[in-house]
C-alpha cells in the first residue's frame, strides 16, 4: 500500500515540524499554500502556525467558493472577509491570489470537481514549488477531494518523469464540538464526487456487485439514506470510530442510526468496522483492504464497485480519499448548498491541528 | 426470499434487491397510471414528484421482471398482473412482447460541459454518448429478455430491415449486434475516461469507429435471434431525465418525438425539480393532453390513492416475520376500547357544558337547539356524543357570530340546526381532541391522508407504525394485537415534526421554504381554531392572486431580489412536495393559485387532513416569512 505507513503529525507536533522542516534547508524551500477563504473560525490556525515559524511562503491562494444560485439577499457571514484579511496579513511577503471555484452552474448541477481539476491540472503552475501545503479545514470534501486527488496525480506524473515531485502536505484543524455547530442546508440529491466514479456507470459491463462502506459520524441520516438510495448495495459495512476520544461515541452512532443501519442497511450485528479516529491512514488501510478482500471473494461472481463515502471529521474523510485514490473507488455524496455558523458559536471547543504529510521527500524509496 | 423484520424499511419497490422482491412489493394499482390508449409506439414525457411511483411502473417492464411474471403466470398471486399485461399487450402465450430498455440519465451525460468544449462539440459528444449507451443498454435488455450471457453472447444478435417499412428505411443491411457494441463500447469507454481523468482530457473518439444512431435503427429495423423477432414492441424508458442540462433535455425531447407514433414508444420519466421554479409555480397545474403529469396524477390519486397504498402496506405486512396479513388490521380505528367510559363520559359532558355556557348569555333563543341535541344524542356512545355537543358549539359561534348586534329573534327551531352537516365532523373532532386530549390522527385513512399521495411518505409513516408494532410484542406468532390510536396519534405528531424539522437542512433554500411553511401552518392554525370554524374543514393553504404569481415570475426574471428569493423557496417546496398548487376555478375577479401544505405538516399543528380551505395572502407577507420566519437571528446559508 502506498501510505504504509503514512506521515501524520499534530498537536505540539505540528509547529515543531514545521519549524524543522525550514530549518532543514531553509534556502531551497518554496511553499505555496492553499487554503479555503471560509467563515470557519479555524481557517487561519494552520497558517499562523506556519507563519510564526517563518516557513517560506511564496504563494497563497484562497479559495473562494460561489454559488450562482445562492440565495440573493440573505447575509453573508462576515467572518470569510476577516479571515482573508487576516490571512494575507500572515504571509506580507507571499503573492496573494483569490481563486474563485463556482460550486454550482446555472442549473443547479454540481460543477465544483470540473473547475478545481481544470485550474490545478496544469504541473507548470507547481513547478516552482518544493512544498505544497493544501489546508482542508474551511473547503468541503467535494472541493479538497478532487483538489488533493489532481495534486497527488501530478506528483506521480512528475516522478514517472524521474523528476524529484513536490512534498504535498495537507493539514487541517480539528474541533468535534465546533463542527456540531455549523449547519448545512440542500443536499436534496446524492452523487459521486468527480472524478472518483470507481466502476459505476458503464453500460457495456454487467452490472458490478455494490459494496458501501460508509464513514459515520453525526446527524447525517438525510445524507445516508439518500447515498443508500442512490447505489442500492448489496452489503454495507459501516465505519466507526474507535478507539476514540469519547468512547462511547460509536455506541452513540450505533443508536443515532439504530434503524436505518438494522432494518433499512441490514446490517449484521457484526458487520462494522472500527477505525482510529486520530489516524487517517487507519481508515485508508481498512478500506483499502475491504475493497481488495471484496474484489477477490465476490470474482466469481462479476466485479466488484465498491463505494465509499465520509460523514465524519475531516481528518478521517483524508482517510477515505487516500483509499479511493489509490483503489480506484467510488466517493459518494451528497453536497450541501450553503453553511451557517451562529457567531455565538465561533469559540467553543479546542483546536487541535494536523498535518499528513501526502507526497514527495516523506516517501521517497530507500 | 427471505423475510424482512420491518418490510416497510423498503422505501419503494424499485429499489427492492431481487425481482422476486420487487414484485413481491409490487401493487398493479399503479399500472392504472398509465393511458388506457396504449403506450408502446408514443413519446410519453412523465413529470412527477418524487415518490409518485414513477421509478416503480419503470422498472416492471425491464426484461427480467417481465420474464419472472411470463414464468410466474399460472401462479394464483402472479393471475391479474398477468391479465393486466396481456390486456396491454406485455404477455400473450408465447411469452414477453415489449423490450424495455431503462437508461438512467444521472449517469455522466450532465457532466460533458466538464470538458471545457464549445456548444457543437458538446452536442456532438452527447449524441456520442447516448447513441453509444443506448445501444449497449438496448443489447444488455435484448440478451436479459432472451435469457442469453451479456456481454458473451451479443454476436447472436441480429438487426433485420423491417418488412413493414417502406418510407423510413435508409439502410437496408442487416446489422451485427457484435458490430454495434463493440463500437459503443469503444465510444463509451473513451468519453468516460476523459470525464473521470484529472486532466479532464477531451475524448478522441476512435476514427474507425462510426457512431449508430440506434433510434433511427430501431426504427428501420427489427431485433432477431435465431430468426425470430424478439419482441412486439421495444419501449425506452428515461428514467431521472430532470439530471440531464436543459439543452441536452430539450434535443432528446425533440428527438423522441421525431420518433414518435413509429416503431417503438419512449418515455422521459423526470421529478418535477426538473422545471425551473417559474414553471413550477405555473406548469404543475397546466399540462398537455400527452403528458403524465401530476395534473394526471391526482386525478388517478383521487381515485385510486387509497386502494394502492392499501395494497403497498399489505403486501409490505406480509413479508414480515409475523403472520401477518394486513397491515391496515394493525391499527386500530377508534379510540374507544383505550378509554375507560367515565373519561368518555366526562369528555362528553364537558363539551355538553361548553355548548350551555355559549348559550346561556342569549337566554332562551337556543334552548331548543340544546334540547333536540339533549334528546337525540342521549342514546349515542360516549365519544359521539362528544363530537355532537363539538358540532352544536361550531354552530352555535357562527350563529351567535351573525346575530351579534341585531334585535331577539326568538327561541330558534331545531330545524335549523340541520344544517350542522358532516362539514363540521372533523374540525369538531380536532376540537375536542385538543381539549380532551385523545388521540386524533390514527386509522389507515387517517394514515393515508397524512402521506400527501405520496408513496415514499406513506412507508416511511407505516415504518415508524410497524415497527412500534414489532418493538412492543402486538406481532406475536398468534396474534396480533392492534396499535392503540393513542400510540398512532404519537408516533404520527412525532413523525410530522420531524419532517418539518428537517425540512431546513434537506432541501435547496431549505431554510427559506422551513420559514415559509411553518409559518404558514402557524396562519392555518390560528384559523382553524376559530371556534366558528368559518373555513372547513379547516384552513391548510394559502393563496395569491394568478396576476400576482404572474408578477413574481415577472419581477424574479428581471431579477428583482425579492422576488427571486421568494420564488425559489415556492419552486423548491413544490418540486420537493412540501407544498402542492392548484388553480381555483374563477373566485369573484379572478383565478387563485393555492398553495397547500403536505399533509405530515398538519398533526404538528393540530390542522385536519382534508383539503379545501385556504386563506388568502398578498405577496409582500410570503417574502416576509422567508426572510424571518420564527428565527430571531436571521439565519445565512453560504457556500464561504
Amino acid at each position: 500500500m502506498r501510505w504504509e505507513p503514512g506521515f501524520i503529525c499534530s498537536g505540539n507536533e505540528f509547529e515543531s515540524f514545521w519549524s524543522d522542516l525550514k530549518t532543514e534547508s531553509t534556502a531551497s524551500r518554496k511553499g505555496l499554500f492553499i487554503a479555503g477563504r471560509g467563515f470557519d473560525p479555524r481557517t487561519t490556525e494552520g497558517p499562523s502556525v506556519i507563519a510564526r515559524v517563518g516557513f517560506p511562503i511564496e504563494k497563497f491562494w484562497a479559495i473562494r467558493l460561489t454559488d450562482p444560485l445562492e440565495v440573493p439577499d440573505r447575509p453573508r457571514n462576515p467572518a470569510a472577509a476577516e479571515n482573508e484579511s487576516q490571512m494575507r496579513d500572515l504571509f506580507p511577503d507571499a503573492k496573494f491570489e483569490i481563486c474563485e471555484i463556482a460550486m454550482r452552474n446555472d442549473e443547479g448541477r454540481l460543477v465544483g470537481s470540473a473547475e478545481i481539476r481544470r485550474k490545478f491540472a496544469d504541473p507548470r503552475r507547481f513547478s516552482d514549488y518544493t512544498d505544497i501545503i493544501v489546508d482542508i479545514t474551511a473547503m468541503p470534501t467535494s472541493v479538497s477531494f478532487p483538489l488533493l486527488g489532481t495534486l497527488i496525480s501530478l506528483a506521480d506524473e512528475i516522478v514517472a518523469k524521474n523528476i524529484p515531485p513536490f512534498n504535498l502536505h495537507c493539514i487541517v484543524c480539528e474541533n468535534a464540538e465546533l463542527d456540531e455547530m455549523i449547519s448545512q442546508e440542500g443536499g436534496d440529491f446524492s452523487d459521486y464526487i468527480d472524478p472518483f466514479r470507481g466502476k459505476s456507470g458503464l453500460a457495456a459491463q454487467p452490472d458490478p456487485i455494490t459494496i458501501w462502506a460508509p464513514v459515520l459520524g453525526e446527524r447525517q441520516f438525510a445524507p445516508l439514506q439518500k447515498i443508500h438510495e442512490m447505489l442500492s448495495p448489496a452489503e454495507v459495512k459501516p465505519f466507526l470510530p474507535s478507539p476514540s476520544l469519547d468512547p462511547r461515541r460509536a455506541d452513540q452512532l450505533v443508536a443515532e442510526y439504530h434503524t436505518l443501519l438494522f432494518d433499512t442497511f441490514e446490517v449484521g450485528p457484526r458487520g462494522f468496522i472500527y477505525a482510529d479516529e486520530r489516524d487517517p491512514f487507519d481508515i485508508y488501510r481498512q478500506i483499502s483492504e475491504l475493497a481488495v478482500e471484496y474484489a477477490r471473494a465476490l470474482s466469481p461472481l462479476g466485479t466488484t464497485n465498491t463505494v465509499v463515502s465520509a460523514h465524519s471529521s475531516k481528518l478521517l474523510s483524508l482517510g477515505v480519499l487516500l483509499a479511493a485514490f489509490e483503489n480506484d473507488l467510488a466517493i459518494a455524496h451528497v453536497e450541501p448548498t450553503g453553511y451557517d455558523l451562529d457567531p455565538a458559536a465561533m469559540d467553543v471547543g479546542t483546536n487541535e491541528l494536523f498535518e499528513i504529510w501526502l507526497t514527495g521527500a516523506a516517501y521517497d524509496a530507500d | 426470499m427471505p423475510a424482512s423484520r420491518n418490510p416497510f424499511f423498503i422505501r419503494t419497490a424499485e429499489q427492492a434487491e431481487s425481482d422476486d422482491q420487487f414484485l413481491s412489493l409490487f401493487s398493479l394499482t399503479v399500472l392504472d397510471i398509465l393511458p388506457e390508449n396504449g403506450s408502446w409506439d408514443r413519446f410519453l414525457p412523465i413529470e412527477l414528484a418524487p415518490g409518485t411511483g414513477k421509478s416503480t411502473l419503470l422498472r416492471l417492464f425491464t426484461p427480467t421482471v417481465l420474464n419472472r411474471i411470463a414464468k410466474a403466470r399460472n401462479q394464483p398471486e402472479f393471475r391479474e398482473l398477468t391479465t393486466k399485461l396481456t390486456h396491454i399487450d406485455v404477455l400473450d402465450h408465447d411469452g414477453v412482447q415489449l423490450l424495455g430498455v431503462l437508461v438512467n440519465c444521472k449517469e455522466d451525460f450532465n457532466r460533458l460541459p466538464d470538458l471545457g468544449l464549445d456548444a457543437n462539440d458538446r452536442n456532438k459528444l452527447f449524441w456520442a454518448l447516448l447513441h453509444s449507451r443506448l445501444t449497449l443498454l438496448l443489447i444488455r435488455a435484448v440478451t436479459q429478455l432472451a435469457e442469453l450471457s451479456y456481454p458473451a453472447d451479443v454476436d447472436t444478435i441480429k438487426f433485420e430491415p423491417r418488412s413493414d417499412d417502406v418510407i423510413h428505411r435508409p439502410d437496408s443491411r442487416i446489422v451485427c449486434g457484435k458490430e454495434l457494441f463493440e463500437n459503443a463500447q469503444a465510444v463509451e469507454q473513451e468519453i468516460i475516461s476523459s470525464l473521470n481523468s484529472f486532466t479532464l482530457s477531451t475524448p478522441e473518439l476512435p476514427t474507425d469507429r462510426r457512431t449508430i444512431d440506434v433510434l433511427q435503427l430501431l426504427s428501420t429495423h427489427h431485433i432477431v435471434i435465431d430468426g425470430r423477432q424478439l419482441a412486439r414492441h421495444v419501449l425506452i424508458m428515461f428514467d431521472d431525465a430532470h439530471f440531464l442540462d436543459v439543452s441536452q433535455r430539450q434535443m432528446l425531447s425533440s428527438e423522441l418525438k421525431r420518433h414518435d407514433r413509429r416503431a417503438f414508444g419512449s418515455w422521459m420519466a423526470m421529478r418535477l425539480r426538473a422545471l425551473d421554479p417559474p414553471d413550477l409555480v405555473v406548469e404543475a397545474t397546466n399540462t398537455n393532453r400527452e403528458q403524465l403529469a401530476i395534473k394526471q396524477y391526482d386525478h388517478w390519486a383521487q381515485t385510486n390513492m387509497e386502494k394502492w397504498l392499501i395494497d403497498v402496506g399489505d403486501r409490505r405486512a406480509r413479508r414480515a416475520q409475523r403472520d401477518v396479513s394486513s397491515f391496515a388490521a394493525c391499527l386500530a380505528d377508534s379510540p374507544v376500547p383505550e378509554f375507560a367510559d367515565e373519561t368518555l363520559e366526562a369528555a362528553a359532558d364537558s363539551e355538553r357544558r361548553r355548548a350551555m355556557d355559549l348559550a346561556r348569555p342569549h337566554g332562551e333563543l337556543y334552548k331548543n337547539w340544546l334540547d333536540f341535541t339533549e334528546n337525540d344524542t342521549r342514546l349515542l356512545p360516549p365519544l359521539e356524543q362528544t363530537i355532537r355537543w363539538a358540532q352544536l358549539q361550531i354552530f352555535l359561534e357562527r350563529r351567535i357570530r351573525r346575530i351579534q348586534g341585531e334585535f331577539n329573534l326568538g327561541s330558534l327551531s331545531p330545524i335549523q340546526i340541520n344544517g350542522l352537516g358532516i362539514d363540521t365532523i372533523e374540525p369538531a373532532t380536532m376540537f375536542i381532541s385538543r381539549r380532551n386530549d385523545l388521540p386524533y390522527f390514527y386509522g389507515i385513512r387517517r394514515v393515508i391522508q397524512t402521506a400527501s399521495s405520496n408513496v415514499d411518505q406513506f412507508l416511511s409513516l407505516a415504518a415508524l407504525l410497524f415497527d412500534q408494532l414489532l418493538n412492543t410484542g402486538n406481532l406475536s406468532r398468534y396474534r396480533t394485537d392492534q396499535l392503540s390510536t393513542v400510540e398512532q396519534d404519537r408516533l404520527i405528531k412525532t413523525q410530522s415534526r420531524s419532517y418539518i424539522a428537517n425540512l431546513g437542512t434537506t432541501l435547496p433554500y431549505g431554510q427559506d421554504v422551513f420559514n415559509l411553511v411553518s409559518a404558514m401552518a402557524e396562519l392555518c392554525r390560528e384559523e382553524s381554531l376559530q371556534p366558528n370554524v368559518p373555513i372547513t374543514p379547516g384552513v391548510t393553504g394559502i393563496s395569491i392572486q394568478i396576476s400576482e404569481r404572474n408578477a413574481l415570475i415577472a419581477d424574479a426574471r428581471a431579477s428583482q431580489v425579492q422576488a427571486k428569493r421568494l420564488l425559489n423557496a415556492l419552486g423548491s417546496a413544490i418540486a420537493h412536495n412540501v407544498l402542492s398548487i392548484r388553480i381555483t376555478d374563477r373566485q369573484r375577479d379572478e383565478n387563485r393559485a393555492v398553495f397547500y401544505l403536505n399533509r405530515l405538516i398538519c398533526p404538528a399543528y393540530d390542522l385536519p387532513l382534508g383539503y379545501g380551505g385556504y386563506k388568502r395572502q398578498p405577496l409582500s407577507r410570503l417574502y416576509d416569512w422567508v426572510v424571518t420566519g420564527k428565527y430571531s437571528r436571521q439565519r445565512g446559508f453560504t457556500m464561504s
